[in-house]
C-alpha cells in the first residue's frame, strides 16, 4: 500500500487525539443547547445538521485509514482491528439509519382502525378533495419568516403560500372588532376573591359556562320582546339550532319574537308559537304551564326564494320532530331545538336593546341597566361582574399570540401557528393556521383545493386496530403503573406494552403515551420505528467491547516514566 | 494490633441511643403495614420517611421516628405548638420576619405571621396544574409541609387499614374509618381506644394488639416477613456500617506499608465493610422487588460498592494497597454522603415508572455503566496518588511505578465497562423505546466521558503526554463521568432519562470540580518546573513507545 503523506495524516493517531477533543467539545456544547433551549435545537444546530454529518466522515475515515495502514495485520493487532472495524461498523450502521430509518408516532381511538404513521416533519398537504393530496415541506422554525421578509412556497395549481410569522408555541385569542356589518359583543368579566374570568359574550355564538353558572348576551329585537326579557322571571327558552351542511348557526330562542322573522344565515326563522308545558288536549298541541317541563316551538323556516317549512320542535323529545307542512323546494337543512335544564344552574343574561342599551338579569330577578366600567352584584357566591367593552357592531378576530414553554413542558405544549396569505386564491387575506388546521381554498383560475398543515405521514401495508386500552395504578397512588394496548393486525391480536413492543412488517410499535380525558375518547399513542441497521450496530457493538478487550488482556501496560513522566 | 482491634470494635457500636426509651407496644406497631406511596411498607419506614420530610432528619431530637410519630398523632390539634417545622430559607426568613438562624417553626407561629399567610393565599389562588413560580417554591414546600403535619395529627395520613379487595386497592386512613358511617365498629372502636390511649399514656399495650388483630381482619394483610425484613433494613444501617469499616480500613493502610499485619487487617476491614455493603444491597433488592439502578441514591451506593469490589480483587491480585486506599477513600465519601443527604440522594425505596419495569437489559445495561463509574472513581482516586507522589516524592521510581500500573488497569476496567454499558444502552433503548441511539443528554455525556478517556489512551502513543500525563488528565476525564452520571439529572435536566432527575448539591460539585482543575494544574506546573531544572542539566533521550500499533 502506497503511504503518502495525506493517507499518513489521516490514519495518524494525533488526528485521532485532535478529533476526540473536537468530538467532546461538540457533544458538550449541543447537550448545553438541549438544556437551554429543546431536543429540536440540539438536533437541528448538531446531531442532524451537515456539518456534523461531515465531522463523523471525518471520523470514519480516520479510523479507517489508520487500520488501513496497518495492513497486513499480525496477531499482536487482533484487538485493535477488531475494535476499530466495530467502530466503522458501528459507523456505517448509523448512517444507514439515517438514510433509511423511520422515527414516527401513530395514534389511534379506542375502537378505531389507522394505518397512518406521523413523522416529525411539518409539510403543507394540498390537493383536490378527495384526491391524493400532496406533502410539501413547511419549516419555518429555524428560520422564521417575518412581514419585512416572507417566505415564499409554491403550493401548485398557481397558489402560492406567502408566510409572514412562525409561532412554535401558539395559543388562539379570539376577540372582537368594531365592523360596518356585525352582531353585538361585550367584554366583561366575572370575579370574586378566588376567580377571575375575562371572557368575551357575543349574540347567537352559544353561551358561556362558568362553573356552575351560565353567561349569555341576548338581543330584544323590539320594544315588546325588551319588555318581556326585562321584567323578572326566567328569560331562558333553550337555543335553536339550524345544521346547514354540518355547520351550526344558532339563536337563543329568548331572542325570537312571536311571529317576527329573525334571519339566521340565508334562513329566516319566525317563530309562531312557544309552548313551556306543552301536552295535546282534545286534539291540540296547548300549554299547560309556564313551567319548562315539555318546551316546543312551532315555527316557520324559509329561505330568499320562498321556498318554506313549518316545524315542530321538542328539546326534550326530539324524536318527536315533526315537518308539519312544507312549499316549494325542500330546504337542505336540520333544525334542532336544544335546552340543556341543568337544576340550580344560575344564568346571567345580558339584554342589548337596539338603542345601544345594556340591561343585565341574574336568574329570573328583573334586570337592571349596566354601567361599563363599574363592578355589579351576582349576588350567588360573592360573585361580581364587570362589562368594561360594548361594540354594538362586532366581527370576530382570531389571533395567535406566542406562549413561552416551561422546559420539559415541550410535549404539552400548544401547537405552532403561521400566518400566511395565499397568492393566486380568492382567499388571499392574512389568515393564521395552526398545525392541523385544514381549509378550503378557490384558486384564481377556478378550482377549489384543501390545503393543510401538519405533519408528514406515511400509510403502512397494513392497518392496525386499537381494541382496549387498559391503565394499572400503583396501590395507593394516582401514578400509572404500567399501560397497555391490545391492538388487531391482520386478523390477529397482540398486546403492547412498555418494554413488549410488536414487530410487523420491518416496524416495531411501541406504547410509548396515552390520552385518557373524561368524557372524551380514549387514545393510545406508539412510537413506530424501523432501523435497517440494527443488525450491524449489534454486530459492531460486540466487535468493539470484544475488541478492548482483547487489547487490554493481550497487551501488558509498561509504565513510561519518560520526558514527561516523573524526572528520572 | 490491640489497639486497633479497640478501635474497630467501638466503630461498630450502636451509633446513637435513643434519648427516651423506645415501650415494647412502639416497637410492635412499627411492624404493621402502610399503604403509602405506591407501595406497601411497615409503619417504621413511614415514620422515617414522614419524620425526615417534616423535621429534615428521621432521628429528630434523638428520638425513635416511630416515637415521634405516635407522640404527634396523640397531640392532635395541639401539634400546631409543637417546634418541629424545618424551614431553612435566608430570603424568607428575613421577608417574614423570622430570626435567621431558627431552623424549627411552630405551625402556629407561621399562620400568625401575616407575610406568611399572605405567600399562603397566592399559592391557593394558583389553578390546579399551574406552575408553583419559583420566587415561591420554598413557600409551597412549606405549606405542603404544615398541611401533611396537620393530617399526621388526625391520623388522615395514616392509610395502614387493608382493603377488602386486595393489596393493591385503596387502604383508607384511620381518619377515613373513624368518619366513615358503615366502618365496621370493631374496627373504629379499635382506633379510637389506640387514640385515647396514646393520649392518656396508659393502656397502649392492649390497644395496640387489639389494633393489630382488628387490622388484619379488615382484609388481605402483606406478609410479616417482609414488614419484619423491611424494619431490619431501616434499623440495621448497613450502608453506614460499611463506610465506618472503609474508613477502618483507610487509616489501616495509611498507616503501614504493604504486606505488614496492618495491612491485612485494613484489607480485611474492607472486606468486612464490603460484605456489609453487600447485605444492605441484597435487603434493598428483595424490598423494592428490583436490583438497585433507578435513582442516584441508588447509583451512588452501587459505585462505592463496585470501587471496593475492583480495589479488593486487584488487592488480591497485585497486594499493592494502593488501590484499595484510593476505592475506600472513594467509597467512604460516597456512601458517607448518602447517609448524610437524604434530601439530594433521597433514600427512600419507590416503586418504579413503567418504563424501567421488568427490564432485563435495563438492569443489565445501568450496572454495567455504574460500575465503569466505579473503575473510575478508583481511577481518580489513583490518579491523585500519582499526582502527589509526583509533588511530594518524584524519586521513589519503584512506586510510582506500580501506582502508574495500577492507575492504568482501572482506567482500562473502566473503559470496557464503560463502553460494554453504553453500547448496551443502545440495546435496551432499541428494545424500549426503538432506536439504538438517539443523541439523548444522558447517552452523549456517557459517550463525551468514554471519549475523554479513550484520547488518554490514544495520546499515550504519541509523544504527548507520558506517565505523568495520564494521571493528570484521568482526574480531569473524571469529570466527564461525574458530568454523565450526577450532572445531566441534576444540573442539565434534559432529555429522556428524566426519571433520576433532582435538585441540590450543583454548587458543591461544581466547588468540587474547580478546585481539580485547580490541583492538576498547579501539579502540572510543579512537576513540568522541575523537569526544565533537571533538562537544563542533562539532556535525556526519550524512551521507546510501547504501542499495540507498531
Amino acid at each position: 500500500m502506497k503511504r503518502n503523506k495525506l493517507f499518513k495524516f489521516l490514519a495518524s493517531l494525533k488526528l485521532a487525539v485532535i478529533l476526540f477533543v473536537f468530538f467532546v467539545v461538540i457533544l458538550a456544547s449541543a447537550t448545553y443547547y438541549e438544556s437551554a433551549y429543546d431536543t429540536q435545537t440540539a438536533q437541528h444546530l448538531v446531531y442532524k445538521s451537515p456539518l456534523f454529518a461531515v465531522f463523523l466522515g471525518i471520523f470514519f475515515t480516520n479510523i479507517f485509514c489508520s487500520t488501513a495502514i496497518r495492513y497486513p495485520w499480525s496477531k499482536k493487532q487482533l484487538g485493535f482491528v477488531v475494535t476499530h472495524l466495530g467502530i466503522l461498523v458501528l459507523l456505517a450502521a448509523a448512517a444507514l439509519t439515517m438514510v433509511g430509518g423511520v422515527d414516527a408516532s401513530m395514534i389511534i381511538q379506542e375502537g378505531q382502525t389507522s394505518k397512518r404513521i406521523m413523522l416529525n416533519d411539518p409539510v403543507f398537504f394540498v390537493g383536490r378533495p378527495s384526491q391524493k393530496l400532496n406533502e410539501i415541506p413547511a419549516e419555518f422554525r429555524w428560520t422564521p419568516p417575518s412581514q419585512e421578509r416572507p417566505q415564499r412556497v409554491a403550493l401548485g395549481e398557481g397558489v402560492t403560500a406567502e408566510v409572514v410569522e412562525y409561532l412554535h408555541h401558539a395559543r388562539e385569542n379570539v376577540f372582537y372588532q368594531e365592523a360596518a356589518q356585525g352582531v353585538p359583543a361585550i367584554e366583561m368579566r366575572i370575579f370574586n376573591d378566588r376567580v377571575n374570568q375575562q371572557q368575551w359574550l357575543t349574540a347567537g355564538k352559544g353561551d358561556v359556562q362558568l362553573g356552575p353558572a351560565k353567561i349569555q348576551l341576548l338581543r330584544a329585537g323590539d320594544e315588546a320582546q325588551l319588555k318581556q326579557l326585562l321584567k323578572p322571571g326566567s328569560s331562558q327558552r333553550g337555543e335553536l339550532q339550524l345544521l346547514v351542511a354540518g355547520q351550526p348557526l344558532q339563536v337563543n330562542v329568548s331572542e325570537l319574537s312571536l311571529d317576527k322573522p329573525f334571519s339566521l344565515g340565508e334562513y329566516t326563522v319566525t317563530l309562531r308559537r312557544y309552548l313551556p308545558h306543552a301536552v295535546v288536549q282534545k286534539g291540540e298541541l296547548v300549554s299547560e304551564s309556564d313551567r319548562p317541563v315539555n318546551p316546543c316551538l312551532d315555527l316557520r323556516v324559509a329561505d330568499a326564494k320562498g321556498n318554506s317549512q313549518d316545524w315542530l320542535l321538542f328539546s326534550r323529545l326530539p324524536d318527536l320532530n315533526t315537518r308539519t307542512a312544507s312549499k316549494g323546494e325542500a330546504l337542505p337543512l336540520k333544525l334542532l331545538y336544544n335546552w340543556e335544564q341543568v337544576p340550580d344552574q344560575h344564568v346571567l343574561s345580558f339584554i342589548y336593546e337596539p338603542s345601544g342599551r345594556l340591561w343585565a338579569k341574574v336568574d329570573a330577578k328583573a334586570a337592571m341597566p349596566v354601567e361599563l366600567g363599574k363592578a355589579q352584584a351576582t349576588g350567588w357566591m360573592n360573585l361580581q361582574f364587570e362589562v368594561s367593552k360594548l361594540i354594538p357592531r362586532a366581527v370576530e378576530v382570531r389571533e395567535f399570540v406566542s406562549v413561552e414553554v416551561e422546559k420539559g413542558q415541550e410535549q404539552n405544549a400548544p401547537p405552532p401557528a403561521i400566518r400566511l396569505r395565499l397568492l393566486g386564491a380568492k382567499e388571499n387575506q392574512l389568515r393564521w393556521l395552526e398545525r392541523g388546521d385544514v381549509i378550503q381554498v378557490h384558486t384564481d383560475s377556478g378550482s377549489e383545493l384543501v390545503l393543510g398543515y401538519a405533519y408528514r405521514t406515511l400509510d403502512l401495508d397494513f392497518p392496525v386496530r386499537l381494541k382496549d386500552f387498559q391503565m394499572e395504578m400503583d396501590p395507593g397512588s394516582n401514578s400509572p403503573a404500567a399501560f397497555k394496548s391490545s391492538v388487531e393486525v391482520e386478523g390477529q391480536t397482540y398486546l403492547i406494552q412498555m418494554n413488549e413492543p410488536l414487530v410487523k412488517g420491518g416496524y416495531k410499535f411501541f406504547q410509548s403515551s396515552y390520552s385518557q380525558v373524561p368524557g372524551q375518547p380514549t387514545y393510545s399513542i406508539f412510537t413506530v420505528a424501523k432501523d435497517p441497521g440494527i443488525i450491524m450496530k449489534y454486530v459492531g457493538s460486540i466487535m468493539v467491547v470484544l475488541g478492548i478487550a482483547i487489547m487490554f488482556i493481550t497487551r501488558p501496560y509498561k509504565v513510561n516514566l519518560g520526558r514527561r513522566g516523573a524526572a528520572e | 494490633m490491640s489497639r486497633w482491634f479497640v478501635w474497630l470494635c467501638l466503630l461498630l457500636l450502636p451509633l446513637s441511643g435513643w434519648a427516651e426509651e423506645v415501650p415494647g407496644w412502639a416497637d410492635r406497631f412499627r411492624f404493621l403495614a402502610v399503604q403509602q406511596g405506591g407501595r406497601l411498607k411497615p409503619f417504621d419506614t413511614f415514620a422515617l420517611e414522614t419524620v425526615r420530610y417534616i423535621t429534615g432528619k428521621a432521628e429528630f431530637e434523638k428520638r425513635d421516628p416511630v416515637v415521634t410519630m405516635l407522640q404527634w398523632y396523640a397531640l392532635g390539634d395541639q401539634v400546631a405548638n409543637l417546634p418541629v417545622v424545618e424551614f431553612r430559607n435566608k430570603d424568607w426568613h428575613q421577608k417574614l420576619g423570622l430570626p435567621v438562624d431558627q431552623r424549627y417553626f411552630t405551625a402556629s407561629e407561621l399562620n400568625a405571621n401575616p407575610e406568611f399567610v399572605k405567600a399562603r393565599e397566592e399559592l391557593h389562588k394558583l389553578k390546579p396544574g399551574d406552575k408553583v413560580p419559583n420566587r415561591l417554591s420554598a413557600m409551597n414546600d412549606l405549606v405542603g409541609k404544615m398541611a401533611y403535619l396537620e393530617m399526621i395529627s388526625k391520623g388522615a395520613s395514616w392509610t395502614m387499614v387493608p382493603s377488602p379487595e386486595g393489596l393493591t386497592s385503596q387502604w383508607p386512613s384511620f381518619y377515613e374509618v373513624e368518619n366513615a358511617e358503615n366502618a365496621p365498629p370493631e374496627l373504629k372502636q379499635a382506633i379510637t381506644a389506640f387514640h385515647t390511649a396514646l393520649v392518656k399514656k396508659s393502656g397502649e399495650d392492649k390497644a395496640v394488639n387489639d389494633l393489630a388483630a382488628a387490622l388484619q381482619a379488615v382484609g388481605p394483610y402483606p406478609d410479616g416477613t417482609a414488614l419484619a425484613r423491611e424494619v431490619h433494613y431501616n434499623q440495621f444501617h448497613a450502608f453506614r456500617k460499611a463506610w465506618m469499616l472503609y474508613l477502618f480500613s483507610l487509616v489501616c493502610l495509611l498507616l503501614t506499608t504493604r504486606g505488614t499485619s496492618l495491612y491485612w487487617l485494613g484489607v480485611s476491614g474492607a472486606a468486612g465493610g464490603w460484605a456489609l455493603h453487600a447485605y444492605g444491597f441484597y435487603l434493598r433488592c428483595t424490598i423494592g422487588g428490583r436490583p438497585p439502578v433507578t435513582n442516584m441514591y441508588e447509583s451512588v451506593i452501587w459505585v462505592a460498592f463496585g470501587a471496593i469490589t475492583f480495589a479488593l480483587i486487584f488487592e488480591l491480585l497485585y497486594r499493592q494497597r494502593s488501590y484499595l486506599m484510593a476505592a475506600a477513600t472513594g467509597a467512604v465519601v460516597c456512601l458517607a454522603m448518602a447517609d448524610q443527604l437524604p434530601a439530594v440522594l433521597d433514600p427512600s425505596i419507590r416503586p418504579l415508572m413503567p418504563v424501567l419495569r421488568s427490564n432485563f437489559w435495563l438492569t443489565i445495561h445501568v450496572l454495567t455503566i455504574t460500575l465503569g463509574y466505579a473503575a473510575f472513581l478508583l481511577s481518580m482516586g489513583l490518579g491523585h496518588m500519582v499526582l502527589w507522589k509526583h509533588l511530594s516524592g518524584p524519586d521513589q521510581k519503584e512506586e510510582l511505578n506500580a501506582l502508574h500500573t495500577a492507575l492504568y488497569k482501572a482506567i482500562q476496567v473502566g473503559v470496557v465497562l464503560l463502553a460494554a454499558g453504553t453500547l448496551l444502552g443502545g440495546v435496551w433503548a432499541n428494545y424500549s423505546w426503538g432506536r439504538f441511539w438517539g443523541w439523548d443528554p444522558k447517552e452523549v455525556w456517557a459517550l463525551i466521558a468514554l471519549l475523554g478517556y479513550l484520547a488518554i489512551l490514544h495520546a499515550r502513543f504519541t509523544n504527548w503526554i507520558g506517565a505523568f500525563g495520564i494521571a493528570a488528565w484521568s482526574v480531569l476525564a473524571f469529570q466527564g463521568v461525574l458530568m454523565a452520571w450526577y450532572g445531566v439529572n441534576f444540573v442539565l435536566g434534559a432529555g429522556l432519562h428524566s426519571y433520576g432527575f433532582g435538585t441540590g448539591g450543583g454548587q458543591y460539585v461544581a466547588v468540587y470540580s474547580a478546585l481539580e482543575i485547580a490541583f492538576v494544574g498547579f501539579t502540572a506546573w510543579r512537576v513540568k518546573g522541575r523537569q526544565r531544572d533537571i533538562s537544563a542539566g542533562r539532556n535525556q533521550p526519550r524512551p521507546e513507545n510501547d504501542s499495540p500499533l507498531s
